[in-house]
């Protein structure tokens, strides 16, 4: 079987620099958890079911 | 006795919209050119548009979505409709019968896959005109507008059979709806099947045997032929009875712009949307195929999602209306009723509007998207999961987070993998060699200042149910950018999710 060629320098992409983070800890890594929980939770609140059963049937597309 | 023989004339026509209008025109028996004009004059202009130069038409084309509407409905109408129809093929170069015939006999001389390929290159797709003067345009298939910006991810590849020699075609089959057998609701399921059915390898329903499952468990205010619209409870029946049960994001139980987002995460999805829209005129079908990004944020979510959601960006959207034709360019917009004048009557709260090719707008009522049966997770829950995982990434990373929230065949999505620029040898051949995905994904892919970050992959097959959505349903993630490796440590070791 072939060797797969080898990439050359000049092919290798610029380095770019280190993309710079924060290292969580265990209680802030949970409060990040639970925050995400709540603006999903706020975000279930808002659904309004469709307001009566007869406007989805009645709707007629012609 | 002697049958009469067939007879199927080829020939050759230059392309000038005049003329394509007039083929229509002789193909469907019409004495004059007056009603429908929208149609032909929709597609005359959309074939000049992406470069038409030929046609070839064949005189005599059996379609079969045709032939069920005579056995259905026209043979047993007093007058006589043929039961055939005529095809035009477009194409982007010159053509006519010499060169035609040298083609067909390069091809008999051994060069049949290089006489394909010929054709191929220049092959703008098909038009079926009935033989019905007042609905004229039957199925057909067109290539899209080449651009980088409109993004078609609901198309589906036809084979077409020419004189023996096979043509590919990329498009999504639109055709004119036909009263007697269709409203615009059916031939909006038609088109919107047309694409899910191919892609997992079923036949397409006809437009006769979609209005039966429509009609079959509620009739809403007619008979069921001459064909007279359909509920959204009925474009539901429909799709349930083709197993592509229909995801109802109905209007008013989300906001508009939530609204726009399920339209877009459907669509880059490659799943078609029916739209159900209030018009001026009354209340019409349309499906939508493709979406144009645009601006930022046209569509932002709520105000506590701390991140870009990518499929709001955008406010195009392409639709397959039977009014015009195919591909037809729509804009979408939030109207708020308190700001602004134009607003419908009646209409208390924002709504999601819709312009069509520049006519008065309209609301969106509903978004109707054709499911695989096993896809059981909604665009609905993919964006929560989204808004759920956010504050556990946008804390920790530095730099412009967003998101693009979709859909994807396994299958596709790891084959996908394969030509990711980003993404480390060793991370894919450990990611393929040990993951196990159901059928469907759901994905939501993380950037950082538009660069890739990370994928989620979400499990499609149960219900969301549990406190947490990634504990629930989160299969794994892959990680681009390694250097966040540590953020995402600690969200598999809350969340029990494998990590490449």
């Amino acid at each position: 079987m072939a060797e797969k060629p080898k990439r050359t320098e000049s092919s290798e992409k610029p380095k770019k620099p280190k993309r710079q983070i924060t290292i969580p800890d265990d209680d802030s890594f949970e409060r990040s958890v639970r925050k995400g929980i709540e603006h999903r939770k706020e975000t279930q609140a808002q659904y309004r079911p469709a307001r009566s059963e007869d406007e989805i049937l009645k709707f007629i597309c012609r | 006795m002697v049958s009469a023989p067939i007879d199927n004339q080829l020939w050759c026509q230059a392309f000038s919209t005049s003329e394509f209008i007039e083929e229509i025109r002789l193909a469907s028996q019409a004495t004059d050119y007056t009603d429908n004009s929208n149609q032909a004059d929709y597609l005359a202009n959309y074939l000049e548009d992406i470069g038409a130069r030929s046609l070839l038409i064949e005189n005599r084309y059996m379609d079969r979505h045709f032939i069920e509407e005579v056995g259905t409905f026209y043979s047993r109408c007093l007058s006589q409709k043929r039961n055939y129809t005529t095809r035009i093929h477009a194409f982007s170069r010159d053509l006519d019968l010499v060169q035609f015939r040298g083609i067909l006999q390069d091809a008999k001389a051994g060069g049949r896959e290089e006489a394909e390929r010929e054709l191929e290159r220049d092959y703008l797709g098909f038009v079926v005109v009935r033989p019905l003067p007042s609905v004229p345009i039957g199925r057909t298939v067109l290539r899209t507008y080449a651009s980088e910006d409109r993004k078609f991810y609901a198309l589906a590849d036809y084979t077409v059979h020419l004189t023996g020699l096979e043509l590919k075609i990329r498009g999504l089959a639109f055709q004119q709806q036909d009263r007697g057998v269709a409203a615009c609701a059916t031939t909006a399921i038609w088109s919107a099947l047309q694409r899910v059915c191919r892609h997992e390898g079923c036949r397409v329903p006809t437009p006769s045997q979609i209005t039966e499952e429509a009609v079959r468990h509620y009739l809403s205010d007619s008979r069921p032929l001459p064909a007279s619209g359909l509920s959204i409870v009925q474009i539901l029946d429909a799709l349930r009875a083709f197993d592509f049960p229909g995801d109802l994001v109905y209007d008013g139980s989300y906001s508009a712009e939530e609204l726009a987002i399920y339209v877009n995460i459907y669509l880059r999805s490659g799943i078609p949307v029916i739209l159900a829209l209030d018009l001026p005129e009354g209340g019409h079908a349309v499906t939508a195929v493709g979406f144009a990004k645009g601006k930022k944020k046209s569509f932002p979510p709520l105000n506590s999602f701390g991140a870009e959601m990518l499929n709001g960006g955008f406010s195009k959207i392409y639709v397959h209306d039977d009014r015009f034709g195919p591909y037809c360019r729509a804009e979408l917009s939030v109207v708020d009723p308190q700001r602004d004048p134009q607003h419908l009557t009646q209409q208390p709260s924002r709504y999601l509007a819709i312009e069509i090719d520049g006519r008065p707008r309209g609301k969106v009522r509903g978004a109707i998207s054709p499911l695989y049966p096993k896809l059981r997770t909604t665009a609905r829950e993919m964006y929560e999961a989204a808004i759920e995982i956010e504050p556990s990434l946008s804390q920790y990373i530095y730099g412009d987070l967003s998101v693009d929230v979709f859909f994807a065949r396994s299958g596709e999505y790891q084959a996908e993998l394969l030509d990711h620029a980003d993404l480390d040898e060793d991370v894919l051949a450990d990611f393929q060699i040990q993951v196990a995905l159901s059928r469907y994904i759901g994905v939501t892919r993380w950037y950082v200042d538009g660069e890739p970050l990370a994928d989620g992959l979400w499990d499609t097959t149960d219900r969301m149910r549990r406190e947490t959505r990634a504990a629930d349903a989160l299969l794994g993630m892959i990680v681009y950018e390694r250097a966040a490796l540590p953020v995402f440590n600690k969200l598999r070791d809350n969340t029990g999710t494998l990590l490449w």
